[in-house]
């Protein structure tokens, strides 16, 4: 007992005047977060090591610690043995482990408000608490009068919260920089972009923004933060994976990577944030990504029919926003598209996912339907020439109800083997083996029928 | 061996206390609520699904909020946002510089919170002797919480609420952090202080409306009345007074990813060890000894509370004008400010057209088989063209449309209720009713010879159709047949057209008329 209480006071020492013994208060807190529910905490902090054994108790770290991921390292230093107890300290569990030792009652009397202390030794703790008192055995408040339970102390390994404990060997005395790293999940990013589209100027202006979630259960202060995105693999090999994340990490400190670049790490897109981010416990927190103004974006229609068949009822043609993502590689994320009403305020008009886009890409977000323009198709005949080979016959109405007029895409898929074009009113272009494609411009207030014949292998 | 321990507080920090300029409410807010994709009325205002419905939807929702900043590093809170806003949706602009940080913090003050950050702290524990009423305070450092507490007093460690005795716990302040509400706030350096006025947009969930459609006919039987009613639905928690209030027709691609913040207090509970109390004698007896009368029996609940349904239904006598072009969208804003309160729903006008001429329709589609059938009853459809000329002509976005007729006696009566689809001017309506149980189809196959064999196969079909109009008034009747597997066909009482539905035989019957029909169509396979 003597020897925890001594444990708890050094303790305290460190984390109440650490910076008189720590020689560079800063921590150094560094972040890798990952967009698939995954982060590395390293921790790099100053501190006082005593020559011999000594056990490093962190406390707080995440919630979701993986505990089989930890490393320490310090000059001089030689882990002997990491824990990490979770089992938590509650009033129940404290009672559990008293069992075979004595605990004090104190009972109030009821009517007179009187206390009387006894000493009592546990012998179960089964549905009730079986105390016994000199010579008596009885249940803890049989009797239902109010009784406190006094105890000595708290067990060893239970823990008011999860509590990572090293023990190391140091070869002698001294402070020196002891790293501490781990992985953790319930601490995590995506990206979130505004595109704020100018339709008369054919130009939006992109911002991006990083969008960190903090669910870990505890809080990071003034950390360095890097941001990785794709698609790491995560299946049983986590630590295998940290370890060359390590190896990583190592050879790149000090290497001076700028602010706001990002870099290319094997698969994988790497994002440096600019200045120290504190994610607080429960906390979203958005950091500026981007800002591209004058990317020149143009609207267009596009509707697209898989098979040859008719639609009964008209359908409404997609609005697809495209750009060229000539800048720099956009991480994957949700783009959120806003243009101006006639009145001149911004409005939401739709958004979807962007996949990971690498430099000079064209990027298409397709953002909602087109109300007043509208594709209506009809089969008009099916015809079997020989053996599995069909010819049909397909007339298609592009219908525009505003007073502009339009350019409607058509991507009609359904070729199969040796699957071409026979007639056609406009002329077509081959997407690829099983996709014909159509740019059918359709007047203001207007409709445009376009009709074609195809044979095709089935 | 000699085994020191180092206890780090390395990884926990309180976050920063830079002051914060807080705007408690915006000046102003104008709500834009777009189109549910296939939720009606009746989903939306249906009281056992408001929670579920709390969370769908998108709304956008642009606020002026103004206010004094100083120069230099300012933290700016965001106070009485919408209680769904989805966070990482939030623009600020008005700014004199650029935004460093978006923050939204949802770590919130609870009894299990408050305790969970005081571990360590010391705080003052009340004890109440239930006799004499007697108070006595200790002070005691928090151990563990909050499944169950523990406390240390005097070096020696007890549990809270395990002995039976009336005992509270006095907190000096609120822990660094822990907040009354989820809190939006940038961060941002100010190049000069002034006063500002920011704009506030972000989308937000729990706003819905839909649209419902009246058809009556009129007496004359070819032209209808056609009345539209916009039903605005808040299931948020939030209040409104006196605001725009705008909504979008045409179908808005989300990514399934918008949803407000579930935040999620650790829980207080007073995980005791066991004891086989009876607490409920216990507390009689306490009572009776303490001499204090029962508790007063709890309130009863509100209505709000016992039922978070929609509570109100508010219909204006007001017209929406026509919609304006958002994108390639249909933008309706309501005539005049309204109030919007937390669950309730609205309707307002938004269309009332007299006179629209329309063709009643039956119909019947042999199917791809083609067996015969006995007897059956003719789909009833309405078709109206949505144009200038026949007295339409406007953009009528998705809802449900039910259609009236006067029985003999002016009696209204529901004819049948059908979807209508986004439909712009100059695009045909068709609303089917149902079936017609005065217009029989009876379909007989009259031979079937196949030709050919395995890919090669062709398959002849006559069909003999017996169609009778059993009403007092002449009818338009339309029979299909499928263009599929290579239909072709060889022999027809009348010309076909090929339509989107099919290759159709369209005529006309008078009144009590029965009409035969055949026809010979060749299939592949």
């Amino acid at each position: 007992m003597r020897m925890r209480r001594l444990a708890l006071f050094i303790g305290l020492g460190v984390g109440l005047v650490g910076s008189a013994i720590a020689s560079d208060p800063t921590p150094q807190l560094s972040l890798t977060v990952y967009n698939t529910d995954l982060a590395l905490v390293q921790d790099v902090r100053h501190l006082d090591v005593p020559a011999g054994r000594t056990r490093l108790e962190f406390k707080d770290v995440s919630a979701d610690i993986r505990p089989e991921t930890v490393t320490l390292s310090g000059n001089g230093l030689a882990v002997v043995e990491q824990n990490f107890d979770y089992d938590l300290l509650t009033p129940a569990k404290m009672m559990e482990k008293a069992v075979g030792k004595q605990i004090k009652i104190i009972r109030t009397i009821p009517g007179t408000g009187k206390e009387t202390a006894e000493t009592a030794t546990v012998l179960s703790v089964n549905d009730g608490v079986i105390l016994r008192i000199g010579n008596r055995i009885e249940a803890l408040r049989d009797d239902g009068i109010p009784t406190r339970v006094e105890f000595d102390s708290i067990p060893e390994n239970l823990r008011a919260s999860p509590t990572l404990s090293i023990t190391v060997d140091a070869a002698s005395a001294g402070a020196r920089d002891v790293t501490l790293s781990y992985l953790t999940t319930g601490l995590s990013w995506k990206a979130d972009y505004v595109a704020m589209f100018d339709e008369a100027e054919s130009s939006l202006r992109l911002q991006g923004w990083v969008t960190l979630t903090n669910k870990s259960g505890t809080s990071y202060k003034d950390a360095k933060t890097e941001l990785v995105a794709g698609d790491i693999n995560l299946v049983s090999t986590e630590q295998e994976y940290w370890q060359r994340e390590q190896t990583r990490r190592n050879s790149n400190r000090g290497a001076g990577m700028g602010a706001n670049n990002q870099e290319s790490i094997a698969d994988y897109l790497l994002y440096s944030l600019p200045e120290r981010v504190t994610v607080a416990e429960n906390q979203t927190k958005q950091v500026g990504l981007i800002d591209l103004h004058g990317v020149k974006a143009v609207k267009t229609y596009e509707y697209r029919a898989p098979y040859f068949t008719s639609n009964e009822s008209p359908e409404h043609v997609s609005s697809v926003l495209k750009f060229s993502n000539v800048e720099r590689a956009l991480p994957a994320g949700i783009v959120r598209v806003y243009m101006h009403d006639d009145s001149g305020e911004s409005k939401f008009v739709g958004e979807n996912d962007l996949d990971h886009s690498p430099a000079g890409s064209d990027v298409a977000i397709t953002i909602g339907e087109a109300f007043d323009v509208t594709a209506q198709a009809t089969l008009v005949s099916s015809e079997r020439i020989y053996g599995s080979r069909t010819r049909y016959a397909i007339s298609y109405a592009f219908r525009n109800a505003q007073p502009k007029p339009v350019t409607v895409d058509l991507r009609q898929s359904g070729l199969w083997r040796d699957g071409k074009v026979d007639v056609e009113s406009l002329p077509s272009k081959r997407i690829d083996a099983n996709t014909l494609g159509w740019s059918v411009p359709v007047p203001a207030n207007g409709e445009t029928v376009l009709t074609f014949t195809v044979d095709t292998g089935g | 061996m000699k085994c020191l321990a180092l206890i780090v507080f390395g990884l926990i920090w309180a976050v920063p206390a830079l002051a914060a300029s807080i705007s408690e409410r915006p000046n102003k807010v104008t709500l834009t609520i777009y189109q549910p994709e296939t939720m009606n009325t009746v989903d939306i205002t249906n009281p056992a699904d408001a929670e579920y419905y709390r969370r769908e939807g998108i709304a956008f929702i642009t606020e002026s909020r103004s206010m004094d900043l100083p120069a230099g590093p300012v933290q700016i809170e965001f106070r009485g946002v919408m209680s769904t806003i989805v966070p990482q949706t939030a623009e600020i602009t008005g700014l004199p510089s650029d935004v460093l940080e978006r923050n939204f913090d949802y770590d919130l003050l609870s009894p299990g919170s408050l305790l969970a950050k005081s571990i360590g702290q010391t705080v003052r524990l009340e004890r109440t002797d239930p006799n004499t009423g007697k108070r006595t305070e200790q002070s005691a450092i928090v151990r563990a919480a909050p499944s169950g507490v523990v406390l240390e007093i005097n070096g020696k460690f007890e549990a809270l609420h395990c002995s039976g005795l009336p005992e509270r716990l006095i907190f000096e302040k609120v822990p660094d952090g822990l907040r009354d509400t989820p809190t939006l706030s940038v961060r941002a350096v100010m190049s000069r202080a002034g006063h500002y006025t920011l704009t506030l947009s972000y989308i937000a969930t729990g706003l819905f409306w839909s649209a419902d459609y009246n058809a009556h006919v009129r007496p004359d039987g070819r032209s209808l009345d056609l009345s539209g009613w916009i039903t605005l639905t808040n299931l948020s928690d939030s209040n409104y007074r006196r605001v725009p209030v705008e909504f979008v027709a045409g179908r808005v691609f989300t990514a399934y990813v918008d949803e407000p913040v579930a935040p999620q207090t650790p829980k207080l509970n007073n995980d005791c060890w066991p004891t086989e109390i009876d607490w409920a004698t216990l507390r009689r007896v306490m009572d009776k000894f303490s001499g204090l009368p029962p508790p007063p029996p709890p309130p009863p609940p509100s209505p709000a509370s016992a039922d978070k349904s929609v509570e109100t239904v508010v219909v204006t006598g007001s017209r929406i004008p026509d919609p304006r072009q958002l994108g390639d969208y249909k933008l309706y804003r309501l005539p005049e400010p309204t109030d919007f309160a937390s669950h309730q729903s609205k309707q307002v006008q938004f269309l009332q057209q007299t006179k629209v001429p329309f063709e009643r329709i039956y119909t019947y589609a042999v199917d791809r088989y083609g067996a015969t059938s006995e007897d059956v009853a003719a789909t009833a459809m309405l078709r109206l063209h949505n144009d200038t000329a026949d007295g339409l002509g406007k953009p009528l976005p998705n809802g449900t449309v039910s259609v009236t007729e006067s029985a003999p006696g002016g009696i209204p009566v529901l004819a049948g209720q059908d979807n209508i689809h986004n439909t712009p001017s100059g695009l045909p309506v068709e609303i089917a009713t149902g079936r017609a149980l005065d217009v029989r189809v009876v379909l007989r196959q009259t031979s079937s010879q196949s030709q050919g064999s395995g890919r090669n196969t062709r398959t002849r079909k006559s069909y003999e159709i017996t169609i009778e109009n059993d009403k007092r008034i002449p009818i338009q009747f339309e029979l299909g047949q499928p263009v599929l597997d290579g239909a072709r066909i060889l022999d027809e009482d009348q010309p076909h057209a090929v339509k989107p539905n099919g290759m159709i035989w369209s005529f006309a019957m008078a009144p009590h008329e029965r009409k035969v029909m055949h026809y010979t169509v060749e299939l592949s396979e």
